[in-house]
């Protein structure tokens, strides 16, 4: 294969481990828990600029090209790890708010306009994260180390990806097979019973609020240190949806059908899209992926809401509950 | 100052119009309807598009206005009523509102492109009405929303239909025992908010004197604000929230940074989630929780 | 884990793809590609989003250009074509998108592109690519570039706005506002102008940021109102400066206004003329921007190239005195003349050669034509192209500054009124 071709293709590599990351980080709150996050865009977001103000130095370094508060140039690891911290930090904010006792469809909402008011604060705002321009240049991380380069890096970026999406499959697995995980599921179905289980549901809520929030965080952390930009054009409010529409298709509490979703949904709209060579009529087309994009999801919700791949509905018969959740969850670890 | 007063009042009209639309509905058919945007949007075009066929700017406002009540029973029968009969649950609900959204927007531009556009009325001379500087466009879009509000009043407290309405959305089963032609006051309800939909976008597209597509998006903020700040489910709250919202966002422009100026509708949103969850008049959100 | 099956976000532009259908594209591109010999020039800008103008914009450079050299007889054998691509506008969207443009093309010879948006994180991708890249971008950060296969023929935003306050100043005015969008284009050149008014020791008396795309600005306007202006040195999207001054001409009364290119591009004109009418508009409105000679020959046959283009660009008049679709049909034929001065179609010979057949030099025949010059570099004669935005000169760091001019809209024509001389603008920017 040519670089060139070598290039895209790890391009596509990193941008599937950071969607499955992100996929999954909605399933948890959207599919095993039922919390309608409709602002999840903001998460990814404040992911990508903390890991992007974590690596790319003050900005009187860069000789005024940007504008942004803070900046730091911390070595590889760290803002990564920041960009998570700051997912959950803003995860724990947000939900303090807009988990309130507030109808599940209001809330919904609200938290629609808590992503809607963010990106027109970072907009108007030009000093505080570059508004509209959004921040560009982040430095690649450990870029040249080893001679690592071109097409060789992007290969060891996309390793490196490959091993933190696996990492975040094995913890998701875990907390959705787990007992904490039924009583998320619990939380779904039945919130009112939840609570008197003796199980908080709004506690439950919170949590799986701010664990999405830190994955989500990190899904748009690696995203910018491989773009190395980021602005308020990619996190528009409609983005959010396409992740829910990711996990209805797949199947909402099912990871292997979040990720097998996902692929249906990437490769059978583009290549519908392919197949037009774009002119004039560009911005007509454009405006269709999204109406697919729709008209997919009321078609789910209205033939197979179920999703792709089902999630196993696990029924207490006479064997011990406790074996029982190891068997399905070592088969649905594995994966399709 | 007063001059943001006075632009404070005429958000505050289409506010006003928009967000009592949008939750006379929602009270009476429990359907969060994420789609009322796109409602706004597509009548805006709709008077557009009246205006460059040589329609007159008011009779193609209220041309506009019928066609979003047409729009908006359209899509409550084509689609969200046959998922309500599916049994769909409410937070199932804002799922499809929000995807016919998402469909309606992007029809919208795909039909008339990613351009400005505007109604072509160039500003006419200012009115000083008491330190007040209007221009006649704006003083009737006031008097607009004054006859709306006025006929929503009047129509939920003495006419029959009105008082189904309200029976509907305090308490469904009952209204229903009652003798109360659910379905028919439903489509009544979603009638009556398209016409609201569809005045307060052909309206907001005057007052922004330029538009696109997208340029109902951020009206969505003021709109929930109201909604939820007057108490979710309550029109007369929805009412005084735009008001309240519609100027104090203007005045607080005025006094604090401009560009934050829907920050502020935000502000007072959070607030009133954390002080008072129901809203300031309402009961109905919680009270459904428990009905079910 | 799951990861056998390779899935990407949609959303993230034209390139998400997997890898069965990455092969299945690239062996069927050939056959999308119209006639087999052509060299591509790719269009990377953003035909949906807030800035979807920004594609069309530059289609209106390319296809006029394009049909102008297959006419002269093509390029050493081959023939050019134009080939569109969705970048968003998003850098997000734009990177796997660039990656998918380069792999899926081996045809591509050159890019216009990079938006301002864009530009950071897509044109480092077409220079490891070795695709030479025009863009219209007016980051600041490309003023000093390494990128071998970077070409900026515009001068940058932050010149843009030395060259408004240079006007202003030039104009008489003593007394300046500022106002600009919130937007990246915007806020590129609005450090520059308010740095230049107060470096050519003009009074700033308002200085306002706005929001773009708000239902109203009452509070700016009667803050603006209030600081008494002489002038406004101003660039925001078309609603932005419609609702704005819409407000002025209600709240106040309008005052001339200092303002940039994008306030002779059609969406503006209409946005702006719609609401305070356009014989105000003609009235007020001074618009500074790069000047190029609508009497030139190489204009001439431009704007009578675009005509001619109807089927690729829809309403072709629209875009006959923008600025930045003019910028791109010169960077066509800048590029393949250079490819018939270095005998080769190959981007890494002939990307060397783009700064040799702009460059002034004794001897070189002036070319405003790309017919022209393919005949005079026929004859073995070295050339130097000066096309409709005027001469191109490349610095070290392929950057090319234009003199700046005044223009009036006149019947719906931009003539120039005033020309500024580089001093003027220099003392602008404080040198």
């Amino acid at each position: 294969m040519n670089s060139a071709i070598q290039l895209y293709a790890t391009t596509l590599l990193v941008y599937l481990a950071v969607n499955l990351i992100a996929s999954w980080a909605l399933d948890i709150q959207f599919g095993v828990t039922g919390v309608l996050n409709f602002g999840f865009i903001l998460f990814q977001s404040a992911g990508a600029y903390a890991a992007a103000l974590l690596s790319l130095g003050p900005a009187k370094a860069s000789g005024g090209f940007q504008q942004y508060f803070g900046g730091w140039q911390l070595p590889f690891p760290l803002p990564l790890l920041g960009a998570v911290a700051v997912g959950a930090a803003l995860g724990w904010l947000v939900g303090w708010v807009g988990l309130r006792r507030l109808r599940g469809d209001f809330q919904a909402v609200v938290l629609l306009v808590v992503s809607v008011v963010a990106s027109l604060v970072v907009e108007s705002l030009p000093g505080f994260l570059n508004g509209d321009a959004g921040l560009s240049l982040v430095p690649k991380p450990l870029l040249g180390l080893a001679g690592l380069t071109g097409v060789s890096y992007a290969w060891a970026f996309v390793g490196f990806c490959a091993v933190v999406c696996g990492l975040v499959a094995i913890l998701v697995a875990r907390l959705v097979h787990s007992p904490y995980g039924r009583v998320l599921r619990a939380v779904r179905e039945n919130d009112a019973l939840a609570d008197a289980m003796g199980r908080s549901s709004s506690r439950a809520r919170m949590e799986v609020f701010v664990l999405g929030g830190a994955l989500a965080a990190l899904s748009g952390a690696l995203l910018v240190e491989f773009t190395t930009a980021w602005a308020p054009s990619g996190w528009l409010y409609p983005e959010t949806f396409v992740y829910f529409t990711i996990v209805i298709i797949g199947g909402r509490a099912s990871l292997p059908g979040v990720a097998v979703g996902a692929a249906l949904i990437a490769v059978g709209i583009q290549q519908a899209v392919q197949l037009f060579p774009i002119g004039a009529d560009a911005t007509v087309l454009a405006s269709l992926q999204w109406v697919v994009i729709g008209i997919l999801t009321l078609g789910f919700l209205w033939w197979r809401p179920q999703g792709l791949i089902p999630e196993r509905v696990r029924r207490f018969g006479p064997t011990p509950a406790g074996s029982a959740t190891r068997g399905g969850e070592v088969q649905e670890g594995v994966g399709p | 100052m007063l001059g943001a007063f006075g632009f404070g009042l005429v958000t505050a009209a289409i506010l006003s119009v928009s967000a009592v639309g949008f939750t006379l509905q929602y009270s009476v058919s429990n359907v969060l309807n994420l789609a009322f945007v796109s409602i706004m949007t597509a009548s805006g075009f709709v008077a557009y598009g009246l205006i460059v066929v040589g329609v007159t700017l008011w009779l193609a406002i209220a041309l506009a206005a019928l066609a979003g009540g047409l729009l908006s029973a359209l899509i409550n029968w084509g689609i969200y009523t046959p998922f309500i009969r599916r049994g769909t649950s409410t937070f199932g609900m804002v799922i499809v509102t929000i995807s016919t959204a998402l469909i309606g927007q992007n029809l919208i531009q795909a039909a008339v492109g990613p351009g400005f556009f505007s109604y072509g009325v160039v500003t006419g001379r200012a009115v000083n009405l008491g330190g007040l500087v209007l221009t006649a466009d704006q003083v009737v879009t006031i008097g607009v929303a004054v006859a709306v509000m006025a006929a929503t009043y009047l129509g939920l407290q003495y006419t029959k239909l009105g008082r189904a309405m309200r029976a509907l959305s305090v308490n469904p089963s009952l209204a229903r025992a009652c003798g109360v032609d659910t379905g028919r006051v439903v489509a009544v309800a979603w009638l009556a908010s398209g016409v609201m939909a569809g005045a307060g976008g052909a309206l907001l597209f005057l007052d922004t004197a330029t538009f696109s597509v997208t340029t109902g998006s951020y009206f969505l903020i003021v709109i929930i604000a109201a909604a939820v700040f007057g108490g979710v489910g309550s029109a007369k709250g929805a009412f005084l929230g735009a008001v309240i919202l519609g100027v104090a966002t203007e005045v607080a422009g005025a006094y604090w940074i401009p560009e934050l100026k829907d920050v502020v509708a935000f502000a007072v949103l959070v607030l009133v989630l954390l002080v008072r969850p129901r809203g300031l008049f309402s009961e109905i959100a919680t009270l459904r929780q428990a009905v079910g | 884990m799951t990861l056998v099956i390779c899935q990407l976000r949609w959303r993230r532009g034209a390139a998400a793809l997997g890898l069965g259908a990455l092969c299945a594209t690239v062996a069927a591109c050939g056959n999308g590609a119209g006639s087999s010999n052509a060299l591509t020039i790719g269009i990377f800008h953003a035909y949906s989003g807030p800035n979807a103008a920004y594609g069309p914009e530059a289609a209106a450079g390319c296809y006029p250009a394009v049909k102008l050299i297959n006419a002269a007889g093509g390029v050493l054998g081959h023939t050019l074509q134009c080939k569109p691509y969705d970048s968003k506008g998003d850098p997000a969207d734009a990177v796997p998108a660039a990656n998918q443009l380069i792999a899926t093309t081996p045809s591509l010879v050159g890019v216009l592109g990079g938006g301002t948006s864009t530009a950071t994180a897509v044109i480092p991708i077409f220079n490891s690519g070795h695709i030479p890249v025009f863009s219209t971008t007016g980051q600041s950060s490309f003023d000093t570039t390494t990128d071998a296969y970077f070409w900026r023929i515009l001068s940058p935003d932050a010149a843009q706005g030395s060259a408004m306050a240079a006007a202003a100043k030039r104009l008489g005015f003593t007394r300046i506002a500022t106002v600009f969008g919130n937007d990246s284009s915007a806020q590129g050149s609005a450090p520059a102008a308010i740095a230049g008014v107060r470096a050519l020791g003009l009074d700033l008396v308002a200085n306002q940021t706005l929001a773009i795309d708000q239902a109203s600005y009452s509070s700016q306007v009667q803050q603006l109102i209030a600081a008494r202006p002489q002038v406004i040195i101003s660039e925001a999207d078309p609603q932005t400066s419609a609702t704005y001054l819409s407000e002025l001409q209600q709240l106040g009364t309008l005052v001339p206004m200092v303002t940039d290119p994008v306030s002779q591009e059609p969406p503006w004109i209409q946005a702006v003329s719609g609401v305070i009418g356009k014989a105000k508009l003609q009235q007020l409105d001074y618009v500074v921007t790069v000047y190029s000679s609508p009497s030139t020959s190489a204009y001439q046959v431009y704007t009578k190239a675009l005509m001619a283009s109807k089927a690729q660009v829809p309403q072709p008049g629209q875009w006959d005195s923008d600025l930045y679709s003019v910028a791109d049909y010169d960077s066509v034929n800048i590029m393949a003349l250079a490819m018939i001065a270095s005998h080769s179609t190959k981007p890494t010979v002939f990307n060397s050669w783009v700064a040799r057949v702009t460059s002034p030099s004794p001897g070189a025949e002036v070319v405003h034509t790309f017919a022209a010059g393919k005949a005079a570099l026929g004859q073995g004669k070295t050339i130097q192209y000066v096309g409709a935005v005027g001469p191109t000169v490349f610095n070290q760091y392929h950057n090319s500054g234009q003199s700046f001019g005044i223009e009036r809209s006149h019947n719906g024509n931009f003539v120039l009124s005033i020309l500024l001389s580089p001093a003027e603008v220099n003392a602008a920017a404080g040198q």
